[in-house]
Formats: C-alpha cells, structure tokens, sequence
C-alpha cells in the first residue's frame, strides 16, 4: 500500500441520501452533480491531495456499475486506484454496518470518509491529530458556512424545511486540550427533563467544554482495533450514533489484563460474578498495546499520564480526538440546503480539487454561445454546451452541461442542472432544476425543486414547491 | 457601634473611585470544634497570623478603600484585635475598617440585610468571608465586574471568583465541593450544584439546548468572593430564603428569567486564593503559606506587626528571633517556630507550626501539627497530626494520636496516649449555641450532654487523659436543622485527608471481626421470637460500659441507638398488617407518619428502625420454611424490592441513608447469626435502590466517632463485615457506570 501511514480510505457512497429525496430519484446520490463533478469526486479528490492513491468505495450492487463508468473516464482527473466494494441492495444498512461489511478487507487502520464530503481542508491535519494523541478514533467537526447557519430560505415545501437542530450534538471537549473529546450526545437522544454527569466523568475530565456547533464531517479515522471491534458486535450500526459515542464513552474505561491462566475472555473485574461478560472495546486495545508501549507511555514526557500513577497508561487505552476544522470551506451535502449551498460554492472553489498543474476552465466555457446584453456574473458557473439567449442576466447559478437558456430569463442563486432547457423571460430564483426539466415561457419559479424530465407549464407562478413525478418520487422512501 | 463612620463631605463626587469590602468575620458554623468556642475563627493563628489578617491584607493589596467587618460570634475579640492593629493607626494605610457587631445574625443573609439597612454600599463591593487567604488582585475581579456591568451586561448583580482545584486537591473543601456550568465566551454562571457524596448529577437539559458553549467545571474551589453589585443587599432584603450566598446564587438563577438577574464567574488560575473553612483545609492552607504559595503572605515577609523579625533558612524553616534550639534537636522541612520558643534536646520537629513562647521538652517528635502561642510539651511527647490551642499543657510521656484537637487551656498527662480524633476542652462543654437546634440529634444523645458529660466524664477523666489533666471531652453539635442550604455538618475528620495515614486505625479490631465470621451458620435463629430483634432500651448506657461483647471486643449497648421499643413493635406490627392486607404504598407511608407522631419519635429513629423492621417483616413471611437465616434473606429481598417506595420515601438523601445502615449495623450487633450476612442486607437494600451507592461508600468511609471509642469500634467492626461488598462495589465501580450506558446504546 502507498497510502500515507499505511491507512485504509474508505469512501462509503452506499447512502440513499434519505435527506434530500426530492433530488436524487433519477441517479445515485454519490454522483448528483455539484459543480462540473459529481459529488463524490469531492471526497476522491480531497484524499488524492492528502495522498491517498488507494481508496476503497462502497457502494450498492445496483449503483457500482454506473459510478466505476463514471469515475473511471478520462474527464475525471482522478488518478487513485479504485475499488468498489458492493453490498447487496435490498439491505437498509447504516454507515457501521457497511464497515463491518467490508472489515476483512481492512487490516490497518482506516480513514472513512462520507461521499456527501465536500471540503477543500487538508486531511493531514486530521491524521496529525489522530497521530499526536495516540488516538483510537479521530473525527472531523467542522462549524457550518455562516450561509448556512443563518436562516435560508431552502427551495422545496415549506413544511419540510426544518432546521437541523434535531441533528445538534453536544460535543464535550477537555477543557485543556480541545481535540479531546470527552461526551458526545446528540440531542434528540437527551430525551429525560435531566443530562446526567457522573462524578466519575467529573473526577476524570474535571472541566469539559460542551459545544454544540460543530458538525460531524462523518470523517473517521479509526483505528485497526475498533474494526475489530465492530466486526464482532453486530449490533452497532451507525458510527455516529452509536459507535463514537460507545468510543467516548469507554475512554473511562481502565484494562484489566487478562490473567494468564485462564486464556478465556475473563477480563471481568469481580470475578466469578460477572464470568459472561463479553469482551469490551478496552479488552481489544489493551491486546494491541503490550508491555512496551505502556513503559513508553509512562516515560513519554508528551503522553498525558506523564508524572501520575503507574496505572495511567492503562486508563489511557482508548482516545477519542477530534479535529476541529475552521479554515476553508467544509460541507456534508446531505441536505437540499447544503447541497445547493455547496453547489454554489463552485465557481470559486472548483480549482482548489484539482490537481495543482491543472487549471480549472474558466467559469464559462469558451464556446459558449452568449448573445449579446446578457450578464454571466463572476460568482456563476456553466457546464459545456451551454447556450444562452439575449438580456440574459445569470447569477450566483450553476448551469450544467447542454442546457438552452432562453432570451430575458433571469436565474439567481439557482442549480440548473444537465440538458435543462428554459424558455423566454423566465425568472427563477433560489432554486433546484433537475436534469432534462423543460421550463417554458414566462414562469416565474422560486425556491422551488424541479425534478427531472420535468415541464413546467407557461407562465406558471411556484413558490417553495416540489415539481416532480408524485408516484415516482413516492415509491422511493418505499424501496 | 463601630468607633469610625465619618461620611468624608465631597462623598459624592468620589462615590465610584471607593471600593468597598464586606468581611463577614463568621461562618455560622462549628466546623472547627472546641477551638472556636473561645476564639472566633478570623482570629485562630494560621502560621502564626490572625487568619482575618490575611484577608485584610489581601484586601489592601487589592487597594479595597473601605472595609466593613461583620462579625458575630465572639465579635468583641476581633473588634478589640482591628482596634490594635496595625490598620488602625492611619498611618501604614489608607484603609478605613469599620468593625459592625450583631448578636441576631445567624447567617450571611441576615448580615448582608443588616447592611442593607444600614445602607453602607454606595457601589459594587467585594463580599468575602474572613478566613481567605489570597495574593490575587481582588481589584481585577471588581473592574472586570464593573465592566460587565456598564457593559453589554448591565443585568449582572454578581461575579463569584473561583480558583482552579483539581478534584482531590487538598485545598479543596470537602464539604464545599461543587459542580456548576459556565457558559463559554460570556462567562455567565448557568447552573450551581454543591456536590457533596453524589454520584450523578443531573442537570437540566434545556441548559445544554439553549446554549452552544457550555463549561462543565469540577476542577474549582469556591473562595467566597463575590463582587455584588449594590442592589445586592437589596435583593437579600426582598428575599428572606436567602440565608447564604449559595441560595442567593441558587435562587438568582432559578428566577433568571422572571428577574433578569444574572451571575457570572471569573476564574483565577495561577495566583492563589483559598478559604480556611475546616480543620482540612487549615492544614492544607498552611502548607501552602510555608511552601510560599501564597507569597508575598509568607511569615518572613508577612507578620501581623508586633512579631520579632523572622529568618527564613533552608528547606522552609522559619525562626523568629529568640527561639531557643537546644543542642540535638532537629527543625525538619516545613516548620515555622514562633519567637520566644524553647526546644529541648533530641527534639525532633517536622511539617509544623510552632507558636511564640512555648516551652518543648526533650526527645519529643512532633509532626504534621499546629502548636499555637503558649503551649508546654513536656519530655517524651509525641504529637503528630493535631492542633494544640494557646496554653495547653501535654505531661510527660503523652502520645497524641492523629486528629486530635486540643482546645485553650487543656492539660494532660502524664503517661496516656490520646486515641486518635480525641477533641478536647479545659472545661466542661455548655451548650451555648441555643439557636441551634438540637433536640432532633441522632446517635449523641445531646439532651443529657451537658449533664451527662459533666458526671461521666469526671470518672473518667483521669483513666482517659491523665492523672493532673484538665480535659473534657468535646461533643460535636450536629445541626439537624433541616434546611438544605444549611451547611451540612458531617463529621470529616481532616486528618484522614493527610498524606501518610489510614494504616494502623483498624488494629484493635481486626481478630475480634474474625471471630465473628467464623460463628457464621444458621443454628439458633428457629427459636428466637419475631419481637426479638427489637432491642432491649432500658439499660442505661453508664451501667452497660463496661460489659464488654467478647466476640465483639466492645460493648454493643454502647453504640446501639436507642429505639422504641413499643414504637418499634407496632412498627413491625404495622407493616405486618399492611403486608397481609395488601395496602398500598402510598398509605404504608401515611400509617409509619402517623406512628410517629402518635410515639413522638424522632425521624431518624423511624429510619434506624425501618430496615430493621422490615426484616422482621421477612422473618414473619418466612416463618413457613422455618426462618432460617437463607429463607428470611430470601423474604426480605422480595420485601425490599415491594417495599422499596416506602423505604425511599425516607431515605431520600444520604443523611437518612447513612441513618439506615447504622439501624442495620444495630441490627447484625444484636442479632449474631446475621453478622456475616450484613453485606448481602446492603446489598439487597443496594439492589432495591434503596441505598446508594455512595452513601454506601461514604458510611464505609465515615470516620470513626471519637466520643464514643465503643463506638468507633462498633463502626470498624461492621465495616470489616461489609468489606466483600464494599470492595465488589469499587471493582464494579470503574465498570458499572459505563456499563449501563453502554446497553442502552447496545439497545438501539
């Protein structure tokens, strides 16, 4: 393996992006576009700059096919080795659960990064982090765009507009040295009237700082024990939800060698009183480290039992660490709002993933038929092919390949994506156009989502509606 | 009144360039036993330094103008003191000290109300108590309160200043700890929770949704200084529940949004500040101002005035002029020796205090302990771990064991050793605190104290103390006044917090316990009568004391409360009845009150009594399968668990669960056959969640009486019975908590 740190990446593009489903019913959601790109280029990029030049991606049997032809042509100036791995269709599987599925083909330790990913920060920041704590589990958090937290307007039904703060995570961090992370809960799970802290948590991290600002970039550096570790319990299913808090948690955990007599997993303290007790996240840490590295860990001047008992290696068997992104642009676009926000994004960040001797074609492609009086602004971009009418004025929009833009329309703050064709003195604003939509003349659309093949009559007038084929987009929460 | 209330005439236009200071010169509470009868505790020496000059030195550091000291108890002592000192003389500062005496206060409410209506604050004050010990800046905190105020944050009546503590640290008050949420960036206090022997501390949710940034601290000590904003004695005024700071926070943030007061905090990292709140911390604080922590308040740079020059050498040993060091005897680290002192030879003295003019005999050791002004140590003393007040006199050949306390005048000796914990005072004790309450008093029995004391100690005096002593033994007042906010008075013995001990204190004991496993087995208990173990409560205790158990090494009646017996046979009657009849909890509960008031106990003997009865409960239902000590347990974890709302119903806080372990402790001591069965009773309580298990801990923990040595025995006895448990209990520890967690997480 060439990975940086002998390091499985793990791209997991098996979602059904059951967030954004008024978008995704025509293709998978890993290859949505954003930008020029589908959207998983976004992650392959980001780890080929960090050096990654093997990546793992899982997926679905039904979508391998299309995303390998995708990924694999020549446009793509992706130069990593892929490997799709497959799960079966059928299974409604949670991100845990597809690593589980592929956990024999890992052996190292593992990057795990969502195909939703889209971020221009260095993942060797990440890796330093995980590194320099001796961590068992590193995670990206990342502070959401200032555009996002403020309150924009999404297209799409009002009603299903609803802020994310059910998906809000206090993260508690040691106070003395913030990559630590020391709580994790979301918040739909603080269901009783009261949190509770133990004055054990209390007596070890005596001063924790609690946020809930950060978002989890769902980039996991994991560790080769926590593989393990998942592949033999059966009933994790989702990494954020169940696995890193289950790691944050038994970081308290203290190990409790395996007396040499009795070879069986009786690690359990007391005894004979608890003798079923299954192994614990603590038991696979505490076989990975032997004795040498708990002598380092007690003499390393840098390791944080430094100066305390002799027991403090052990206590220090598992990390949780996170690392804080704050500069560049990081977005998971799993959501209508994020993915158009990421969307637009583009024209400005587009070349920042592409290989540093590549340039990034200008924003509108030369060969772009413009007739005259019309404005493309500087904040916007077009796919190829694109061609476009008089008195058009074009901003802060992305247009994606063959699309007809008719003269007088006007399009803000929009995603047009591939062959959409709009007729005459359109407007449309902060909105989501599908692929192969036909607008006709004179519709006035805003923040509204526009599925595919879709026609919108002459002169209708929509706000925050979804136009798309009912049946068709209701057979997809079914499937 | 105070001798100085001169209002300066251009008072106006100076109004916001004077800082004021609010000392409150008592604590309202009697933590520092015999000792502060005679003296108040602003006054006791700390290095050899009237503790209230620490603070006010702290507070002319911090260019504090004007000081008002609040004192109570004894507040004659300490306007006399402020009167001499150097403050006084107008000369050494600019620092005005008016002295306020009140008799009525009994708590800081009720002062902060008398200066409300005195109307002394002109601004925002710093409110401290007169025990701090601190080189911080107060002044900072102030501005940076003054700037919240004019600031953004004009509704902030309140910044508490804490001083970073790791959990553990031996300047941390064991009774003071506590566990509170900052929010992050604007600093404000969110939630305020004392954390004395809690294990779990829920807060609520709504703080962590609606705010993004929160700080959980366990890492701060509280040092009692607060900057107030004027409206502060005000809102005491407007509110009588407020009796201490704490219930003023506690209540400040509960009406924060009606009111729209807010508290904020400031937290101080690298300078020091502390508070001399029990014999604990007095010992840890003065570590810390030998070891120059608190530096510039050190004794070679820092004494109260008319104390001689003091030499500071190697290895922090202090000497004031004119101490006297005979040849072979030996200063080692950490010791301060007062002027005008005597050491004979082969004395050894190490991590102590010494005050002025005492007189130390030959081949003495003294370690780890404050001696004040005044006192004799004869030849051949040992001392260790105890603090001696002005003119006490140790005869020949005294050892003095760990803890002990020794109040102005004591003497004893010859030839005794002193048992570990032993407080003592030259006089018989009155009870001179008639405000407080103490007729609900639980295992002390106070009513006959003063009188019993007197008689029973006079017998006893010299076989305990020595044949020329005058000593008395001091009984701890336990407030059972039942407001939470009240300081809870819990026999913390400070020297069980020192480095080097706990080794040696279970010696007697420890056969005898073994003994008592040994007659394990379920033989005699067939025969024995339900009503058999209600106990026998006519016995007096002074008959009974020398009637020594052999299997038990002490006497149990000595240290058995005292229970009812009528009340304790219709109690098991009741319950009897309520089991056959099937009646609900709900009125179980209402028929034990109603019992209680119609036999005019006590609640803590309606709690000593309820596991007891409960037992007996089990034996009834047993009865079938021939009582046998298996099949009672067996019942009595069915009962347990049936009964466990009404048993919780009374045993809510740690106080009455502490209560309840002694009443099953008094049971396993009457009845032998189920000695060795007292941890699987904790347990089955444990199990119904009846018992925590940190008042578990914490009973196991608790220090051994040292009134009642019987008692003490008693106590280490049962612990060496519940150790299995105890031990399972800190081995399960480190993995429960997690371990519940964890299945709920596997559960999703």
């Amino acid at each position: 393996m060439s990975n940086p740190g002998n390091i499985t990446a793990v791209i997991m593009a098996a979602g059904m992006g059951s967030r954004m489903t008024d978008l995704n019913t025509e293709c998978p959601k890993a290859l949505l576009p954003v930008g020029r790109y589908p959207m998983i280029w976004y992650p392959i990029r980001t780890l080929e700059k960090s050096g990654f030049s093997e990546i793992i991606i899982i997926t679905r049997q039904s979508w391998q096919d299309q995303l390998a032809s995708t990924l694999n042509s020549g446009k793509m100036s992706i130069h990593a080795k892929l490997e799709f791995l497959a799960i079966p269709d059928q299974e409604d599987i949670g991100t845990a659960d597809s690593l589980r599925h592929i956990a024999d083909r890992v052996k190292t330790n593992a990057l795990v990064v969502s195909c939703d990913l889209i971020t221009d920060s260095d993942l060797l920041d990440l890796m330093s982090v995980h590194r320099k704590n001796n961590s068992c589990l590193t995670v990206m958090l990342s502070q959401l765009p200032n555009s996002l937290t403020a309150d924009t307007v999404v297209p799409g039904f009002k009603a299903k507009q609803k802020s994310n703060s059910g998906e809000k995570i206090s993260i508690g961090f040691e106070y003395n040295n913030l990559e630590h992370i020391v709580y994790w809960k979301a918040q739909v799970d603080m269901e009783d009237e009261f949190v509770t802290f133990s004055k054990k948590f209390l007596n070890r991290f005596p001063c924790a700082r609690i946020q809930s600002n950060w978002t989890d970039c769902h980039v996991y550096l994991i560790r080769d024990f926590v593989i393990k570790y998942l592949k033999d319990k059966s009933d994790i299913s989702s990494v954020q939800g169940e696995l890193v808090p289950l790691a944050v948690k038994k970081q308290m955990s203290v190990f409790l060698p395996i007396l040499p007599q009795e070879e069986s997993s009786m690690a359990s303290p007391g005894g004979d009183m608890k003798v079923d007790k299954k192994k614990d996240l603590i038991d696979y840490a505490g076989e990975t480290s032997n004795h040498l590295s708990h002598i380092i860990q007690s003499l390393s001047l840098t390791s944080p039992s430094f100066g305390t008992n002799e027991d403090a290696p052990r206590k220090n068997l598992i990390g949780c660490f996170a690392y804080r992104q704050t500069e560049g642009f990081c977005v998971r676009a799993n959501t209508i709002a994020a993915y158009a926000e990421a969307s637009k994004q583009m024209p400005r960040l587009t070349s920042n993933f592409l290989p540093t001797k590549q340039k990034a074609g200008p924003n509108v492609p030369e060969g772009t038929v413009i007739k005259p009086k019309s404005q493309v602004g500087a904040d916007s971009m077009l796919g190829e092919n694109v061609t476009i009418g008089e008195k058009v004025s074009i901003k802060k929009s992305v247009l994606g390949k063959n699309c007809s833009v008719g003269d007088g329309v006007k399009i803000t703050n929009s995603v047009i994506m591939d062959g959409v064709s709009i007729s005459q003195n359109c407007i449309i604003s902060n909105c989501i156009v599908s692929q192969s939509a036909k607008i006709e003349t004179g519709c006035q659309l805003s923040n509204c989502i526009i599925g595919d093949n879709q026609t919108i009559a002459t002169m209708s007038i929509h706000n925050n509606d979804v136009l798309s084929n009912l049946a068709h987009m209701m057979s997809v929460p079914l499937e | 009144m105070a001798p100085k209330a001169k209002k300066q005439p251009n008072e106006n236009l100076k109004q916001e360039h004077v800082l004021q200071a609010v000392i409150i010169a008592d604590t309202f509470n009697v933590r520092f036993g015999p000792v502060t009868l005679k003296k108040p505790r602003a006054l006791l020496p700390l290095v050899n330094v009237p503790l209230i000059d620490y603070t006010l030195e702290a507070l002319a550091a911090s260019q504090v103008q004007e000081v008002f000291v609040f004192c109570c108890h004894l507040g004659e002592q300490i306007r006399e003191h402020i009167r001499n000192s150097k403050w006084q003389d107008g000369r050494s500062s600019s620092m005005t000290i008016t002295t306020l005496l009140s008799d009525s206060c009994i708590s800081v409410g009720d002062a902060l109300r008398e200066i409300d209506a005195k109307s002394l604050i002109r601004s925002d004050f710093l409110l401290i108590t007169g025990n701090l010990v601190a080189n911080v800046n107060l002044s900072q905190v102030v501005e940076e309160h003054k700037q919240r105020t004019q600031g953004k944050d004009k509704s902030s009546v309140m910044t508490l200043m804490f001083k970073t503590a790791q959990p553990g640290h031996r300047a941390r008050c064991r009774e003071d700890e506590m566990f509170l949420l900052e929010e992050g960036l604007s600093k404000r206090l969110l939630y305020f929770q004392k954390s004395q022997d809690q294990r779990k501390f829920p807060i609520p949710k709504d703080i962590m949704l609606d705010h993004e940034d929160v700080i959980v601290h366990n890492n701060l000590m509280d040092c009692h200084v607060c900057v107030c904003s004027p409206v502060v004695p005000t809102l005491f005024t407007d509110n009588f529940d407020y009796q201490t700071v704490h219930s003023f926070v506690k209540g400040i943030l509960i009406n924060e949004e009606i009111m729209g007061n807010k508290i904020h905090m400031s937290i101080i990292q690298d300078k020091y500040a502390a508070r001399v709140s029990n014999l604990q911390t007095y010992d840890a604080i003065s570590k810390d101002v030998i070891c120059r922590w608190t530096k510039p308040l050190v004794p070679d740079m820092f004494a109260s005035g008319h104390q001689k020059r003091i030499k500071n050498g190697r290895h922090n040993v202090y000497c004031s002029e004119g101490v006297t060091l005979l040849r072979g005897s030996t200063l080692g680290n950490n010791v301060v020796v007062g002027g005008g002192t005597f050491i004979g030879s082969g004395t050894v003295i190490s991590q102590s205090v010494i005050g002025q003019n005492c007189q130390i005999g030959e081949n003495v050791r003294i370690h780890n302990s404050y001696l004040f002004d005044n006192v004799v140590i004869e030849s051949n003393c040992e001392v260790d771990m105890s603090l001696l007040c002005s003119g006490v006199r140790v005869l020949e050949r005294v050892r003095i064991g760990k803890g002990c306390v020794l109040a102005w005048e004591t003497v004893v000796g010859p030839d005794v050793k002193l048992a570990d914990g032993t407080q003592l005072m030259s006089e018989p004790q009155v009870d001179e605190f008639d405000d407080l309450d103490m007729s609900f008093e639980g295992d002390d029995k106070p009513q006959s104290d003063a009188a019993n004391s007197r008689k029973v100690e006079e017998s006893m005096d010299t076989a305990s103390y020595g044949a020329k002593c005058q000593a008395y033994l001091y009984k701890p007042a336990v407030e059972s006044d039942s407001d939470e906010e009240e300081e809870i008075e819990e026999e913390e013995s400070w020297w069980l917090y020192a480095a080097d001990l706990r080794d040696d204190q279970l010696d007697e004991s420890d056969d005898s316990s073994e003994e008592g496993e040994d007659d394990e087995d379920d033989d005699e208990e067939g025969a024995e009568g339900a009503g058999e173990f209600a106990l026998d409560s006519d016995d007096d205790d002074e008959d009974g004391e020398d009637n020594v158990d052999s299997s038990l090494g002490f006497n149990p009646k000595a240290c058995l409360l005292k229970v009812d017996a009528d009340f304790y046979k219709e109690l098991v009657a009741t319950l009897a009845r309520a089991d056959s009849e099937k009646i609900k909890e709900e009125n179980v509960i209402l028929e034990i009150n109603s019992l209680k008031h119609a036999f005019t106990v006590p609640i803590n003997e309606v709690i000593h009594s309820l596991p007891c009865a409960f037992i007996d409960l089990a034996r009834k239902l047993a009865e079938s399968s021939g009582s046998t000590v298996p099949s009672v347990l067996a019942a009595f974890k069915s009962v347990a668990s049936r009964y466990s709302p009404v048993m919780c119903n009374y045993m809510k806080d740690s106080e009455s669960q502490l209560t309840a372990i002694a009443g099953l402790g008094d049971f396993v001591i009457k009845n032998e056959a189920y000695r060795p069965r007292l941890p699987q009773l904790v347990n089955i309580l444990y199990d119904a969640d009846v018992l925590s298990e940190g008042s578990i801990m914490s009973w196991y923990n608790q220090a051994p009486s040292n009134t009642n040595p019987s008692r003490a025995k008693c106590h280490a006895f049962l612990k060496k019975l519940v150790e299995p448990f105890v031990s399972w209990l800190q081995t399960a520890e480190s993995e429960s908590s997690e371990e519940d967690d964890g299945d709920e997480e596997d559960g999703n």
